[in-house]
């Protein structure tokens, strides 16, 4: 069948649409405020009375592309244009001022291309059977996994406490705005602006563009000249060494977490990073530009961008935002995701699965040059580039939302992300409890209503009960395994 | 622990304790599941509880101070972009974001006249054409039409 979907795929037009697809993804990935599922819906008025298959390909192109793009802004700028890049910002960026922006960018392009092929198999081979097991998690393990991925976040900091800090004050800022299931208004303080709440882009711009910019500013002297070589634009032997089972470990993490509808991309990155710093020998390194937390992440969400398209193809649920319009555009075209679409459409099935394989080619092909030229850019002066960047601050947050009332939260959460830095308060924490608490409190109010109010569901489900106990064993055991360090250290001194 | 950084977990609890007090005005409940103002208000707590657990445990504690500050340098980047942002409503995008531009390239880096101008000027020009001409966002115009 994939044979099949190969020759469909590798048909002059499909091949075209996939190139397209691929190019207009990654530039919805670097600019700011245009996230993939905005670009597939700008696009789809235009793809009416098109070819399916070939428009299909195109957008599942933007997609996967968009995902990489985000890379390219994280790396460079410490922008994440896209919540999943949140991560990739962390060291790869400081991977780009020690010079070495080629070689987070192209690691990050091996291992996409890496992890999209290994997607793509486990959604050849696995997709229905996959597809079942995802029904499995309702409400409850849905809480109990966003308890356990904001948990192990904050453990992966330096700081325990301040991790959690930031994770519920993240979760805080979320509540702001209009409840999804009431209605009520809440945390507005009269402001109708606020309504909407706070977007994910102002903040993540605000605490990783704005802060990181202060926080230079701050020093007697900016970071100065990012010093970078051509030779240093590339990964070295050492990278690939150092990146190559974080990447294999990423792309296995990624798909699966991807296959379960509305986790997506976004935990399965920080889940990686969170593994990955578990698993060093050198977790010291991380936060500080350890390549492999960039490679793991970056592996980890493209390989989910392909495992959302399981329970899209084989069940008819959207995973993402951008899939939930992947299947507006199935249902346009006449066709009915579920199922049976394996069988009464094998050619857009098997056709868009082998575009995958392609356009992740395509991408590597696109990006290990980019890496390079990357040095071109970081050659410039900081006091240069920091001007720009609080440009590109503004204008990719006002594109957002079209709200000049956004940009004064830009300068405000920026200022909160300087005030960050300065005392050592890990973002990452923040900016994923604001991304994930619609979805955390909707499975809390859901599995309180199903178990007419009873907190016990969380425990006598075998995966949520799991889930938990991980989270309460790791926390105790980093708990007690500070305490203790804590404790030498005062015995030794 | 840094005076400075105390302020700022105070900052943090402050911020816990409004969401408990405003939380305490949703429902708490809606019938079986838990209301609007519910989990707010747990999280209000935790996050209270959290940041009295942070200056418990560092109540003794003392580090030194950060690194060697530049506040000139830092409050004219944020009091700049404050006052940009408040400009391009009344003045549109162009105009207030160039002469920020201009105002850190010149004023706060000290580049030349002809690097500020070019680096200020091509910056503004390439947004408006990336946002405004290519991705059709309507960025706020100012009275001279751009």
């Amino acid at each position: 069948m994939l044979l099949h979907g190969f020759e469909v795929a590798l048909t002059p037009t499909n091949l075209l649409f996939c190139l397209l697809g691929v190019l207009l993804g990654q530039m919805v990935g670097i600019v700011p405020g245009i996230g993939p599922a905005a670009a597939i819906s700008l696009l789809l008025p235009l793809t009416f009375g098109g070819d399916p298959i070939a428009s299909t390909i195109m957008f599942a192109g933007i997609y996967y592309g968009a995902l990489y793009g985000g890379t390219i802004t994280s790396v460079l700028l410490s922008i994440p244009g896209e919540s999943s890049s949140v991560m990739t910002a962390i060291d790869g960026h400081q991977l780009a001022r020690q010079g070495r922006a080629g070689s987070a960018l192209g690691i990050a392009a091996i291992g996409s291309f890496i992890a999209g092929v290994i997607g793509t198999i486990g959604l050849a081979v696995a997709a229905p059977l996959l597809a079942q097991g995802a029904l499995a998690f309702g409400p409850p393990e849905y809480f109990a996994l966003v308890v356990l991925g904001l948990t192990s976040l904050a453990l992966v900091g330096d700081s325990l406490i301040k991790g959690l800090i930031m994770g519920v004050f993240g979760l805080c800022l979320a509540t702001i705005g209009t409840d999804p299931q009431m209605g009520n208004t809440r945390f507005i303080f009269g402001q109708l602006w606020m309504l909407d709440g706070v977007e994910f882009l102002v903040l993540a711009v605000a605490i990783f563009g704005v802060g990181e910019v202060l926080s230079s500013a701050e020093n007697g002297v900016p970071p100065a000249k990012i010093e970078g070589t051509l030779r240093s634009a590339w990964p070295t032997y050492a990278d690939w060494i150092a990146s190559r089972w974080a990447i294999l470990r990423g792309s296995v993490l990624g798909f699966f977490i991807g296959v379960l509808p509305g986790a997506g991309a976004t935990i399965a990155s920080f889940l990686s990073y969170a593994l990955e710093k578990r698993v060093s020998k050198h977790p010291e390194k991380f936060g500080h530009g350890a390549i492999e937390a960039v490679a793991g992440p970056e592996s980890a969400n493209n390989a989910s961008s392909a495992g959302a398209m399981v329970p899209m193809f084989a069940l008819g649920i959207p995973g993402s935002n951008t899939t939930a319009i992947m299947l507006g555009a199935l249902v346009m075209f006449g066709l009915r995701p579920g199922p049976q679409l394996f069988e009464q459409s094998p050619d857009l099935v098997w056709g868009i699965i082998a575009s995958m394989f392609i356009g992740n080619a395509i991408l590597l092909v696109l990006n290990i040059p980019l890496a390079g030229l990357s040095v071109l850019l970081l050659r410039a002066r900081y006091a240069l580039l920091y001007p720009i960047i609080l440009a590109i601050c503004i204008a990719g947050v006002y594109s957002s939302s079209n709200s000049v009332d956004d940009l004064f939260l830009l300068v405000a959460f920026g200022i909160l992300g300087y005030f960050m830095r300065r005392y050592d308060y890990p973002a990452a924490p923040l900016v994923l409890g604001l991304v994930l608490e619609p979805l955390f409190e909707n499975a809390l109010r859901q599995s309180m209503t199903i178990s007419q109010g009873s907190a016990l569901i969380f425990f006598v489900r075998p995966i949520s009960a799991t889930l938990l106990l991980l989270t309460a064993v790791a926390v105790i055991w980093m708990s007690v395994s500070s305490y203790l360090r804590a404790r030498s250290r005062r015995r030794g001194s | 622990m840094h005076q400075g950084e105390r302020i700022f977990a105070v900052f943090l609890g402050v911020f816990g304790l409004i969401w408990i007090w405003k939380s305490t005005e949703l429902p708490y409940l809606d019938y079986y599941a838990p209301g609007s103002g519910f989990l707010p208000l747990w999280l209000g707590v935790i996050l209270v509880a959290l940041v009295a657990l942070f200056l418990w445990i560092n109540r003794g504690a003392q580090t030194l101070d950060a690194l060697p500050s530049n506040p000139r340098r830092l409050w004219s980047i944020a009091g700049g972009l404050a006052l940009t942002v408040a400009l391009i409503e009344p003045l549109g995008f162009s105009v207030p974001v160039t002469a920020y531009l201009l105002f850190l390239l010149r004023r706060v880096e000290a580049t030349s006249w002809r690097t500020s101008i070019l680096v200020s000027l091509g910056t503004s020009i390439v947004l408006f054409c990336v946002f405004r001409l290519w991705l059709s966002v309507p960025l706020p115009r100012g009275p001279w039409g751009f």
